[in-house]
């Protein structure tokens, strides 16, 4: 039993799916930060006051950035230099195992200028982006591959695959804390399922004027619910991907599982819930980056496959 | 690979799931702590501080890595009263405050792609246990900004506007009052 379990742990696999939850977070924690600067916030969020809203500067230890650099605007744009140019490191696979840990401490330093200068997203990526540091998720489609391959010392074909086991339960579990969490009664029946609708009233994060979408309150209600479905049935997609991967498996109940492609819908799901949440609220990174783990979900041959699948129809398309 | 590794490996996977499970104990807040039976209200109680105990060897390794938690208390509430931001200034002969920004107001939109940046409004946007512990720092910022910006003006205060959400996706309505008011003076911010 034991010797399983520690086997289940050294599985290796392709490193496709990890390499594309590389590209996707470097590519969302990137992008956030760029954001930062284009609207002026770099000092506003990370200076220490009166030059920003930072306080963590006068925090017993001080942040490592402060006790190197002093509480000053420099020591702001400073880590965040660091960390564009480690993000930029992630994205690329280039120098991967400094740049990875060093978008680590970054991102921790950037949290400790402003402890409450984040949100949910941003505890998240503290916890995924030491994960990706522990990977080999530089493998594939990265600039340390390609120069691996040109020094004639290749990168493996397969690398470990507990990361990506981790990652995924790291996600589900996210959902369904998120679902126990909604003690209030309009996340279900007794309160009309009206939470959706609430978000978009509330004029911190509603996008379009606060009742200007009035009339698709019913899609609000519909997308509520289809929320705490998809959140409370997280745990269960750990058996929908099982199924899937052991075609026979799980008599009729495993045959109707794969013939409905519930994997799929679940993910499906969760793709259109952030996707609403990107159009219809401004709460910045946090759909994009929470979509950048889902190629976790999937296994690297499916994901090849689908590339290869997308790749034929293009060369059939252009001919 | 040697056997002890993966072994090793193995166990300290287990540690990582293990303790991410602890916590991710659920918080029960205080009015669903009354609805609850009484045994099971009593062991919602002491959860906090068994979870506190058990954490506490692993804290300085988790505080290193800026990992506090994992509850994942997304959009937890919602409706009821929320707040709307107002930025106005004054100058020194002007009994009247000029309204210079305020959220979801595009007449009054002084700074408003920076104010809106995430992280800024995760600072002076209330949340459900108060506001942000920054937001003192962000007024005091925000407010020698718009006198730097404005030298005609000689005060700026920061206020919440409080505002009721209407049901069915009808907007929101104000209550009339404020809160979280800061104030500041030219002389305070730029001696």
């Amino acid at each position: 039993m034991i010797a399983r379990y520690v086997a289940f742990w050294d599985q290796r696999e392709g490193p496709a799916a990890l390499a594309l939850v590389r590209i996707f977070v470097g590519l969302a924690v990137l992008g956030d930060l760029l954001q930062a600067s284009a609207r002026g916030a770099v000092s506003a969020v990370w200076a220490p006051a009166p030059f920003g809203s930072g306080w963590g500067q006068v925090a017993t230890p001080a942040p490592l950035v402060v006790a190197w650099l002093g509480a000053s605007v420099h020591a702001a744009w400073a880590t965040w230099w660091l960390a564009i140019v480690a993000a930029l490191m992630l994205l690329f696979g280039l120098g991967y195992r400094i740049g990875s840990w060093l978008l680590v401490f970054a991102v921790v330093e950037l949290w400790r200028l402003t402890p409450d200068g984040g949100d949910g997203i941003d505890a998240l990526l503290r916890i995924v982006l030491p994960l990706l540091a522990l990977s080999r998720a530089n493998a594939c489609w990265s600039c340390d591959a390609w120069l691996a391959r040109r020094f004639g010392r290749p990168m493996p074909a397969s690398v470990p695959a507990w990361p990506r086991y981790l990652l995924v339960v790291q996600l589900l579990w996210l959902y369904f804390s998120a679902a126990h969490h909604r003690g209030s009664a309009a996340w279900g029946p007794a309160g009309g399922f009206s939470a959706v609708g609430e978000v978009l009233g509330d004029p911190h994060f509603a996008r379009f004027f606060p009742g200007s979408l009035r009339a698709l309150y019913p899609l609000t209600q519909l997308g509520t619910a289809l929320t705490m479905l998809f959140e409370f049935s997280a745990p269960l997609a750990l058996l929908w991907i099982w199924l899937d991967k052991r075609p026979g498996r799980g008599g009729r109940f495993g045959d109707a599982v794969r013939r409905l492609r519930i994997r799929w819908l679940w993910v499906g799901l969760g793709l259109s819930l952030h996707l609403g949440i990107a159009v219809t609220m401004q709460i910045g990174v946090f759909p994009f980056a929470m979509l950048a783990l889902y190629p976790a979900l999937f296994g690297p041959e499916e994901i090849t496959s689908l590339l290869e699948k997308a790749r034929r129809t293009r060369i059939v398309a252009v001919r | 690979m040697n056997q002890v590794w993966r072994s090793l490996r193995a166990a300290l996977i287990t540690l990582l799931l293990l303790l991410g499970f602890i916590a991710g104990w659920p918080k029960v807040s205080p009015k669903l702590l009354g609805r609850l039976p009484p045994g099971l209200a009593g062991l919602a109680q002491k959860l906090p501080d068994t979870q506190n105990r058990l954490l506490a060897p692993f804290a300085p390794v988790a505080d290193a890595f800026g990992i506090n938690s994992e509850n994942w208390a997304l959009f937890a509430t919602t409706g009821g009263i929320r707040h709307r931001m107002w930025v106005e200034a004054r100058g020194r002969r002007d009994p009247a405050w000029t309204l210079l920004h305020r959220a979801q107001d595009d007449e009054h939109a002084y700074l408003k792609e920076t104010l809106e940046y995430r992280r800024l409004r995760m600072i002076w946007n209330p949340h459900r246990y108060g506001m942000a512990t920054g937001y003192a720092a962000f007024t005091r910022w925000l407010a020698r900004r718009v006198l730097e910006d404005f030298p005609s003006f000689d005060r700026v205060r920061v206020r919440q506007e409080r505002v009721e959400i209407l049901p069915r996706g009808a907007g929101f309505r104000s209550t009339g009052a404020f809160a979280y008011k800061q104030e500041y003076s030219r002389r305070e911010l730029l001696p």
